[in-house]
């Protein structure tokens, strides 16, 4: 499967936000975006996702254009930056909910098993980020859409999510940003930067120095 | 189907006691059906500009990631606050009476 993003034109007011973006992303391959704070990347990613409009923009799955909000479709899932399932619903719910096994879960993460029965308000932050995570990871979609994954949680448990990324990369298409650039860097098989509201494919490191992004030293 | 029966209504649970409290006011105040109605519908796209515009809110991606819209929302909320009026309206009209 591959998914391309194509003529994406951005504006906030009058301000241009993103112009010109190119994105290709397939199964097998885990594709990152970079970019400095404000540059667009979630934005990108809600307008793939189909709950941001553009002033343009194209998605292609399988070069069929997507011609509907991409989500009605059931073939992608998001994970924004923020908590997005209510508090209020119970751990055992939300796994239904998004078809995901409870089980599996416990065998990765085994310090939940506590919370079998708990609600997602009686879960910290971290935890909360986790679940939500996993939830977006283990479903049943062909596109995800991570937006950072990796903040939030412990060193230990971002080894996990990376594991469970690679596994996942086999069958789906994985899209996602993130600020520790080492993690992203590390899980990734293809790299674009975000740069004068543009996206460039990253083939060395060094680019990244080169854009800005990183420091020389 | 279901499922979206099931995501419309934990959405709604939010506020249906809410809902139900006023319901039961705007009854015992001899507001008119039709008054009652559209002071309802204001309010819930009261409640869902709220939410939207909320600080950090995730603009519903729950919902979205399971395929149903902010119009799917409205639409389900719309329908539930016109289903309890109407229930809340028969039902203690029809207890009065008896």
């Amino acid at each position: 499967m591959v998914l391309e993003v194509d003529n994406v034109e951005l504006n906030f007011n009058q301000t241009s936000i993103l112009q010109g973006i190119y994105l290709k992303a397939e199964t097998q391959k885990v594709t990152s975006i970079l970019g400095r704070n404000g540059c667009g990347k979630s934005s990108l990613l809600k307008i793939i996702f189909g709950s941001l409009t553009a002033k343009y923009s194209l998605v292609r799955l399988n070069k069929n254009p997507i011609t509907k909000n991409f989500y009605r479709t059931g073939l992608v899932k998001y994970l924004p930056q923020h908590h997005y399932i209510p508090k209020e619903i119970s751990i055992k719910k939300a796994f239904k909910l998004y078809n995901c096994s409870w089980q599996d879960f416990i065998m990765d993460f085994e310090s939940f098993v506590i919370h079998e029965n708990a609600k997602l308000k009686e879960l910290s932050g971290g935890e909360r980020r986790i679940l939500e995570t996993y939830l977006v990871l283990k479903s049943k979609a062909k596109v995800l859409l991570l937006d950072e994954p990796f903040s939030n949680i412990a060193p230990l448990q971002i080894e996990k999510i990376k594991q469970i990324i690679q596994q996942q990369k086999k069958e789906k298409i994985i899209i996602l940003t993130d600020h520790f650039y080492e993690d992203v860097l590390d899980v990734s098989d293809v790299l674009y930067a975000i740069h004068n509201k543009r996206t460039h494919l990253i083939k060395d490191k060094n680019e990244l120095i080169n854009i800005g992004y990183l420091n020389a030293k | 189907m279901l499922l979206k029966l099931e995501l419309l209504w934990i959405f709604y649970k939010k506020i249906f006691t809410a809902s139900l409290l006023l319901n039961l006011s705007l009854y015992f105040l001899d507001t008119p059906f039709a008054v009652a109605i559209l002071f309802k519908f204001l309010l819930v796209l009261f409640f869902l500009v709220g939410s939207k515009l909320k600080k950090n809110s995730s603009d519903f991606v729950f919902y979205k990631n399971l395929g149903v819209s902010t119009l799917d929302l409205v639409i389900g909320s719309l329908i539930f606050e016109f289903i309890g009026l109407v229930i809340i309206y028969k039902l203690t009209e029809f207890i009065l009476w008896f």
